[in-house]
C-alpha cells in the first residue's frame, strides 16, 4: 500500500456521500427483512438487492467527486507541478474507491447477515452475492470516478449517480427480447433475482457469468482510466501490461454477456434433478402453468426439507434455512386442524416446503411453497395461522392448494367446522355467517352446517365423517348427510 | 544542504488567441530571491506558469540545471526540485491542515512517514500553522489557507521555489515573517517572487524583472531599480503637473516623481518604488510612441 492510497482511502472512508448511501441501504435492507422470515440463505440476497442498488448509486456519487477534486477545489496546479506520475496518482485513487465502496459494502451485507442471525436466520448464505455486490459498488465508484474527471462538472456528477440507479433499475426490471431470447435484465450492474429458494438457490442462477462480467467491466474502466491519465506526461503507464489486462477484461464480458444473456427469465424447478428444470422466457409459460393446474402432480421427494417438527398425527418439515423454529411454528398452527382429521383417508400427514411457487396434495403430503412462507409480508400472527390451516385444509379436503377450484357446499361446511373448532373462527362469527349472504368462507347453508357440527364433540363428526370421506373429497355429498344435520 | 538551480529563459513567447502574454524573454535565476514585479496583465503569472511547467511556451524554452521543460522526461527531474505556489490557490476544504500539506509531500515522493511527517511540521511551524494542524482547511481564513500554501510549497526543501503572489491576504506581521522564511530559504535556494507589491521586492530580493506587457523592461538589484529614480523625486507644496505621480503625503507636502514640479521643490531620497513607477511610465510612454 503506497502512503497515497492510504490517505485516499483514509478521506474516502470519511465520504458523506457514501455513508449517507450506506445509512438509506441500511434502512432499506432493515424494512425488506421485516418482511420476510429470516433466513441466511435468503436475506443474503435481501440484503444484496436492497443495498446494491443504493451503494453503488452512492459509490457513482463519491467517485465522481473524487474524480473532480483537483478541478473543482482548484488545486489541479498543485497536484500537477508534483513528479508523482498522473497514472499512478489515478491507480491510487481507483484503489482507494476499490477497497472503500467494496468495504462499506462488505460491512452492510455482514451486518444484514448478523441481524438476519440475530432473529433466528439459519442456512448458508451465498458468499458469491457478496463478491458481486462488492463489484458492482466499485463499477459505480469507478463510473463515478470517470464521470467526474472526464467532466469535470459537478451538475454532471451529481446527476450521474441517479442516472446510474435509473439505469440499472431499467435493465433490472427490463423485459427479455422474446423473438431473440435475450434476457437483457442480467446485464445490469446490480442483479433482481425473482426467485430464490434457500435450497435450490437462486433459479436460474446468474452469479459465476455476472461476477465475470462485472469484473470485465472493472477492469477495461480502469484501463481506460489510467491510460487517459498518462497522456502527456513521459511518466507512461506500462501499456504492455494494461494491453494485457484490457483484452482479458474484454473476453470477461464478452463471456460473462453472453452467458448471462443466454440465460431464461426464470426456471420452472420440477423437482431435485437438473435436467429437468425448464427454463421460462417472458412472464409465463403455458405448459407449466398447465402442469401445476394438474391435480395429480407434486414436486418429487427431495430430502431438502430437513428441519422437522411433529407429533403422531402430522409432521412439518421445512428447509434447514428458516430453522426448526419455524418448523414448530407450523405444526403448533397446523395441529389442531390436522387433530381433527387423524386417520382420515387422504388427510395429510406430512407438510413439507417446497421450492415451487404453488402448493400441491400428494397422498399424504401438503406442500407448500417456500414463497408463501417465507413472505408473511402485512399478515398477523393469526392470519399466518390460518393461512398454515387453510393449506392443510385445502388438501385434507382434496382441493388443490392455490387452485381456482372451490369446495362443494359440503367441504365449506366441513372446512368452517374445522375453524371453529380449532379454534381459527369464533362462534360468533360463524353465526353471523349462518344468518347472512355468501360470503368468501361459505353459503349461509354451508354456515349453518358447520354450526350444528360443531354440537357435536369432534371425535364423533370424525366418526361420522370416515363412512362419508371420499364422496366429501370428491365434491359428491350434500349437506344433509354431514354429521349432525337433521333430515 | 543542496544547491540553488539555475534557471534558463530562452526566447521564450507565449500567446493566446494571437495576442502575447509574454514575448521574447531571455532571462536567467540563479541562486537568490528574484522579484516579478508588473502591474496587472504583464505576463507574471504566465511566466511563473511556464516555468512551474504547467504552461507550455509557444516559443522559445526554459531549461532548469539543463533539463529542458519542453522534454517529458526532464519536466520530471524539474518538478521534483520544484516548489509552486499558485495566483488562485485551491485546497482540498475536507482535508485537514495537516493531512493537505502532507498529501502534496506525498506527491513530491516524500515516501518515507517519519520523515515526512517531521518535514511537514517544520513547514507547517515556518508559516505558524503548526497550532492549526488539525483544522479543516474549509475553516480557515484566506490568509491561513495562503500559509497553507506556502508550507505545501517549501515543504520539499525544493531548489526552486516559485511563489506568485505569496502575501495577497497576509496580515503585516505575517507579511514581514514570510519575508524572514524567504530570505533564509533564498539564501541557498533559487526564489523567484511574482508580486504586484513593491515592499517586498524591495525587503527581500537579490534581484527584479520588471514586466510591462510580456516584455522585460527592467533587470537589475533593487538599488539598480530604486537609482533610476535618482533625482527625479521631490517633496514640493505643489502638485506636479506632468509629473509620472504625485501624492499628497501626510506632512501636507507633495511627493512628486518626475521633473522638478517647481524651484523649490526639494529632492527626496527615491525608494524601489520609485524606480519602478518610473519605469512603468517609460514603459506606458514607449507603447504609446
Amino acid at each position: 500500500m503506497t502512503p497515497l492510497f492510504r490517505i485516499e482511502v483514509r478521506h474516502l472512508a470519511r465520504s458523506p456521500l457514501l455513508w449517507l448511501a450506506f445509512a438509506l441501504a441500511a434502512a432499506l435492507a432493515a424494512l425488506e427483512m421485516s418482511w420476510y422470515l429470516p433466513a441466511l440463505a435468503g436475506d443474503d440476497l435481501l440484503a444484496y438487492t436492497s443495498s446494491g442498488l443504493l451503494l453503488s448509486g452512492g459509490a457513482v456519487l463519491a467517485g465522481a467527486w473524487l474524480g473532480l477534486r483537483d478541478r473543482v477545489t482548484g488545486a489541479a496546479d498543485l497536484v500537477a507541478v508534483t513528479p508523482t506520475a498522473p497514472w499512478r496518482l489515478q491507480r491510487a485513487r481507483l484503489g482507494s474507491v476499490a477497497v472503500v465502496a467494496a468495504g462499506v459494502f462488505t460491512v452492510g451485507f455482514a451486518a444484514a447477515l448478523a441481524v438476519s442471525a440475530v432473529r433466528g436466520g439459519r442456512g448458508t448464505p451465498d458468499l458469491r452475492l457478496l463478491a458481486d455486490g462488492a463489484l458492482a459498488v466499485v463499477l459505480g465508484g469507478w463510473v463515478g470516478m470517470a464521470v467526474g474527471w472526464l467532466t469535470g462538472s459537478r451538475m454532471v456528477s451529481v446527476l450521474a449517480a441517479p442516472v446510474w440507479v435509473v439505469v440499472c433499475f431499467l435493465f433490472m426490471a427490463g423485459p427479455s427480447l422474446r423473438g431473440i431470447s435475450l434476457s437483457l435484465q442480467y446485464l445490469s450492474p446490480v442483479l433482481n433475482p425473482q426467485d430464490h429458494s434457500a435450497a435450490y438457490g437462486l433459479l436460474p442462477d446468474p452469479l459465476w457469468p455476472h461476477l465475470g462480467y462485472l469484473l470485465g467491466l472493472i477492469v477495461l474502466v480502469g484501463v481506460l482510466l489510467l491510460v487517459l491519465a498518462s497522456r502527456g506526461s513521459s511518466q507512461r503507464v506500462p501499456l504492455r501490461s494494461l494491453l494485457v489486462v484490457a483484452v482479458a477484461g474484454l473476453v470477461l464480458v464478452g463471456a460473462g454477456g453472453a452467458r448471462l444473456l443466454a440465460l431464461p427469465d426464470d426456471l420452472l424447478v420440477l423437482g431435485p434433478d437438473r435436467a429437468t428444470w425448464r427454463p421460462v422466457q417472458g412472464e409465463s409459460d403455458p405448459q407449466a402453468e398447465a402442469l401445476f393446474a394438474d391435480p395429480g402432480w407434486s414436486f418429487p421427494a427431495d430430502d431438502q426439507a430437513r428441519a422437522c417438527a411433529g407429533d403422531a398425527t402430522v409432521s412439518v418439515c421445512v428447509y434447514p434455512a428458516y430453522g426448526q423454529r419455524l418448523a414448530r411454528d407450523m405444526h403448533a398452527a397446523i395441529a389442531p386442524v390436522a387433530g381433527l382429521f387423524a386417520g382420515l383417508p387422504g388427510a395429510p400427514t406430512l407438510v413439507r416446503m417446497v421450492p415451487v411457487g404453488i402448493g400441491s396434495c400428494l397422498d399424504a403430503e401438503a406442500q407448500v411453497p417456500e414463497a408463501w412462507v417465507r413472505e408473511p409480508a402485512g399478515r398477523s400472527d393469526q392470519q399466518t395461522r390460518s393461512f398454515y390451516r387453510a393449506v392443510y385444509l385445502d388438501c385434507a379436503l382434496g382441493l388443490h392448494p392455490g387452485g381456482s377450484e372451490h369446495l362443494a357446499e359440503a367441504g365449506e361446511a366441513v372446512e368452517l367446522w374445522a375453524l371453529l373448532a380449532s379454534g381459527t373462527m369464533t362462534r360468533e362469527a360463524l353465526q353471523r355467517m349462518a344468518q347472512h349472504a355468501e360470503t368468501d368462507h361459505g353459503s349461509t347453508a354451508a354456515s349453518a352446517a358447520a354450526l350444528a357440527m360443531a354440537e357435536l364433540p369432534p371425535e364423533q363428526v370424525r366418526a361420522e365423517l370416515a363412512p362419508v370421506w371420499t364422496r366429501l373429497r370428491a365434491g359428491t355429498l350434500p349437506l344433509a348427510e354431514l354429521p349432525g344435520q337433521r333430515p | 544542504m543542496a544547491s540553488g538551480t539555475h534557471v534558463r529563459v530562452e526566447g521564450v513567447r507565449k500567446s493566446y488567441g494571437g495576442v502575447a502574454a509574454v514575448a521574447d524573454l531571455d532571462l536567467e535565476f540563479g541562486p537568490g530571491i528574484t522579484g516579478l514585479l508588473g502591474p496587472n496583465g504583464a505576463g507574471k503569472t504566465t511566466l511563473i506558469r511556464i516555468l512551474a511547467t504547467l504552461l507550455a511556451p509557444s516559443a522559445g524554452a526554459v531549461r532548469v540545471n539543463g533539463w529542458r521543460a519542453s522534454d517529458l522526461r526532464d519536466r520530471v527531474e524539474i518538478r521534483r526540485r520544484l516548489g509552486y505556489l499558485p495566483q488562485d490557490l485551491g485546497l482540498y476544504p475536507r482535508f485537514t491542515v495537516f493531512e493537505f500539506v502532507d498529501y502534496l509531500a506525498v506527491l513530491k515522493e516524500l515516501d518515507e512517514p517519519a520523515d515526512r511527517h517531521r518535514r511537514v511540521r517544520a513547514a507547517l511551524a515556518a508559516v505558524e500553522l503548526e497550532d492549526l494542524a488539525g483544522r479543516k482547511i474549509r475553516t480557515l481564513s484566506g490568509g491561513m489557507r495562503r500559509r497553507v500554501g506556502i508550507a505545501q510549497a517549501i515543504v520539499a526543501d525544493p531548489q526552486l521555489l516559485l511563489l506568485d503572489e505569496p502575501t495577497t491576504g497576509l496580515d503585516p506581521e505575517q507579511r514581514m515573517r514570510f519575508r524572514q522564511l524567504i530570505a533564509g530559504i533564498g539564501t541557498h535556494r533559487t526564489v523567484v517572487l511574482s508580486t504586484h507589491l513593491v515592499e517586498d521586492v524591495a525587503a527581500v530580493c537579490t534581484r527584479v524583472v520588471v514586466l510591462w506587457q510580456g516584455r522585460v523592461r527592467f533587470m537589475g538589484t533593487p538599488s539598480e531599480l530604486r537609482q533610476l529614480a535618482d533625482g527625479q523625486v521631490w517633496s514640493s507644496a505643489e502638485d506636479g503637473r506632468g509629473a509620472v505621480s504625485s501624492w499628497r503625503t501626510e506632512t501636507g507636502a507633495y511627493r512628486v516623481l518626475g521633473p522638478r514640479p517647481s524651484p523649490a521643490a526639494e529632492p527626496v531620497a527615491p525608494t524601489v518604488e520609485d524606480g519602478y513607477l518610473l519605469v512603468c511610465a517609460r514603459s506606458r510612454q514607449d507603447a504609446a510612441a
